[in-house]
């Protein structure tokens, strides 16, 4: 289908956070990541759209909260609407605040004619007792109107409609145009441009006509708040939702992001080591059956051990080790995500990022760093300030990434906590409060010397509280998020395992180990868990499994069935639990993986900084991991 | 008065003597105009932000950007 001649080129735009990139995930049947807080889609998504045997090319743009004063990611999706370039432009609306998105859609439609309206989360607006007329709305903007909800199916057929009637120009459409004041009128009429090109210069042109843009603002928010006040009727007074209350109240706003913080980790840990359990004995038993698969095959030892031994254990190591907390974590954290509660957070800690010389969107991308860094490294860019949005780009890795948990989680059920696992949880959320503490020292260390900068106005929306569809949150979590992630450290762990093999097969690693010894030892570990780090570069999720084969020497990953059994093997190679610290602070805070390097190299487009992001967790992981060592050594 | 002034509870309404600036701006686009009330519907742990409600939309400002705003009370 994808070389089926292209019918016309549609693209989605509206306010952040009103659902245009779940419309796009219904239109394309793509799994673009979806959420309830501002700022999500940070770059165009594109996929292929069919109706009608028809094929479309579809966009869904960054959410443009301001025209007058855009951000890159909206001077970015203003330019799209404004070049013209496509045959049906979709505004998609929040049919809970029609006001706001009428005041857009006006806007755009100054810019062109080709529009069709989709009034989004419909749903939610009949809960809160509104109910819209689309005839009469479609009848004063003179363009189609599709109201309905863009996760269900039902919203399609009539969405498709609209989109081809206007794609295809099969019928021309009456476009309401904002009239302004006589002032305003005549300044417009001065450019020597027509209607539309005076209208993009205006909003193309940062900085500059401040007060006619204000005018122009004004006006048209007025006439939406008409168009609207006609079109919908509300039964219900709006209510404030109680549990901003709660929130944001100084006792038990803090309570509640503890309790959160802690039960999101209690449950993690409890509920992922049974599955973690049986992927191990799983993948073992399937690991014999595939050795004997690459004995008839006769292939030579060397290269049977390297798909074996090397790449098979590797990943599938990785696998029983990721894969339980990841699946526990990501539905965990989607619902949070949903419910609304992350721009809460970011809210509440806003003043501290702040003195910090950043802000509180930070805290959504560091929440988005416990899930995968390189997610947080991207939605960095919901930070409007340069500065700030380097800072959060460079401290990211300060996070410890799902990835990370599991090594984590087992030192401290081994050598902190052993056989609780609350107070294991509770270990877990102290290292966690430690981590979010060395982000704020790191962000206050650059914004004090190479990242200082003057301090940018700070808006943030906090979106409705949604009632979140548990079943569809898990689901969704679980099919587009987790195997992505997965497969990114299968496709890294695949070849170091070959490598790794190959290594010890010529038994290089254990002298590079003992070179290594010194300086581990100087950070109150070994140089076999130096090695480990090393050699995890791809992939933060198999710094155990590579130590346990080099501890055991076993020529292969080691995958541990018990805790005990990790004990044993831990103790016998001298581990303390100092040892056990030193470990975690240096889990904590090294280079970055692969991956978020790679990402940090787009996203800031520069060496020095992507350098930056390697050197900066390395030092904070020498010096804190050291002081720890140097202070608690002497007591063991 | 400035709109930080506001406390939890209270409204006013934007004062016509605002000098457009980038806040003021990005703030009308998001439906704050003279037309419509500025309700402070509550501020967070520290109290260094206030949320207001605008047009339809819940905005959330450090006090020292709210500053930057002249509102009207009745």
């Amino acid at each position: 289908m994808q070389s089926s001649p292209i019918s016309g080129r549609i693209i989605l735009a509206g306010h952040p956070n009103v659902g245009k990139s779940t419309l796009f995930n219904l239109l394309t049947g793509k799994k673009v990541h979806t959420g309830n807080w501002s700022g999500k889609t940070v770059s165009v998504s594109e996929g292929y759209g069919v109706h009608n045997k028809k094929k479309y090319i579809i966009e869904d743009l960054p959410g443009m909260a301001s025209m007058s004063e855009p951000h890159a990611e909206e001077i970015s999706a203003f330019e799209a609407v404004a070049s013209g370039n496509f045959d049906c432009l979709v505004v998609v609306a929040d049919a809970t605040n029609l006001t706001r998105s009428l005041s857009l859609a006006l806007r755009l439609m100054e810019l062109t004619s080709r529009v069709v309206l989709f009034v989004n989360m419909y749903d939610e607006a009949v809960k809160k007792g509104i109910t819209i007329n689309s005839s009469m709305l479609s009848f004063m903007l003179g363009i189609r109107v599709v109201v309905g909800t863009a996760h269900k199916k039902s919203s399609l057929l009539p969405l498709w409609d609209a989109i081809e009637n206007v794609a295809l120009g099969k019928s021309t459409q009456n476009v309401f145009t904002p009239l302004y004041n006589e002032e305003t009128e005549n300044t417009l009429a001065s450019f020597s441009y027509d209607r539309k090109e005076t209208i993009r210069h205006i909003y193309t042109s940062p900085h500059s006509f401040a007060s006619l843009k204000a005018e122009m603002s004004q006006k048209v928010t007025e006439l939406a708040s008409s168009i609207a006040k006609v079109c919908s009727v509300r039964s219900k007074p709006p209510s404030r939702h109680k549990a901003d209350k709660i929130l944001t109240h100084p006792i038990w706003g803090t309570v509640f992001m503890l309790t959160v913080l802690f039960l999101v980790l209690y449950i993690t840990i409890v509920a992922s080591n049974y599955p973690s359990g049986l992927l191990s004995t799983f993948f073992s038993s399937l690991g014999v059956h595939v050795s004997h698969l690459f004995l008839s095959l006769k292939l030579p030892p060397f290269i049977a051990g390297i798909l074996t031994e090397g790449i098979y254990k590797t990943t599938t190591t990785v696998i029983s080790v990721m894969l339980p907390p990841m699946a526990i974590f990501f539905p965990l954290f989607a619902i949070l995500e949903d419910s609304g509660i992350l721009p809460r957070i970011a809210f509440n800690l806003d003043d501290t990022f702040k003195k910090c010389g950043s802000c509180g969107k930070q805290a959504l991308t560091v929440c988005m760093g416990l899930g995968c860094n390189c997610v947080g490294v991207t939605n960095s860019a919901i930070i409007p300030s340069e500065h700030e949005r380097l800072i959060s780009i460079l401290t990211n890795s300060l996070t410890p990434c799902n990835g990370r948990f599991g090594a984590i989680i087992a030192c401290i059920s081994i050598f902190l906590a052993p056989g609780s696992p609350i107070l294991s949880a509770f270990i877990m959320a102290l290292v966690l409060c430690f981590s979010f503490l060395t982000t704020l020292l790191a962000s206050k260390c650059l914004s004090s010397t190479v990242l200082k900068g003057e301090r940018a106005p700070f808006i943030l929306e906090l979106p409705s509280f949604r009632r979140v569809n548990l079943l569809k949150v898990t689901i969704s979590a679980l099919t587009d998020r987790t195997p992505s992630i997965l497969l990114r450290a299968i496709m890294v762990s695949a070849p170091m395992g070959a490598l790794i093999y190959i290594l010890n097969y010529f038994n290089l690693l254990l002298p590079i180990a003992s070179f290594l010894n010194p300086a581990g030892l100087f950070l109150g570990m070994d140089g076999i868990l130096l090695l480990s780090f090393i050699l995890s570069f791809p992939a933060n999720e198999i710094v155990f499994p590579v130590a346990l084969m080099l501890y055991t020497q076993s020529g292969t990953m080691v995958e541990y069935s018990s805790y005990s059994a990790l004990y044993s093997i831990l103790s016998q190679n001298g581990w303390t639990w100092v040892t056990a610290v030193c470990f975690i602070i240096f889990t904590l805070m090294h280079w970055p993986c692969s991956t978020t390097l790679l990402t940090v190299q787009k996203e800031t487009g520069s060496i020095k900084w992507t350098i930056a992001s390697l050197i900066l967790p390395v030092l904070f992981g020498i010096i804190f991991s050291c002081i720890f060592n140097i202070i608690f050594g002497l007591f063991v | 008065m400035k709109l930080s002034m506001l406390n939890v509870g209270e409204r006013a309404t934007l004062s016509p003597s605002n000098t457009p600036h980038s806040l003021f701006l990005r703030l009308t686009d998001m439906g704050m105009s003279t037309a419509s009330p500025i309700e402070c519907l509550f501020k967070s742990l520290s109290g260094g932000m206030k949320a207001y409600l605008i047009g339809s939309s819940v905005v959330a400002l450090r006090n020292e950007d709210a500053r930057l705003i002249e509102v009207i009370t009745k």
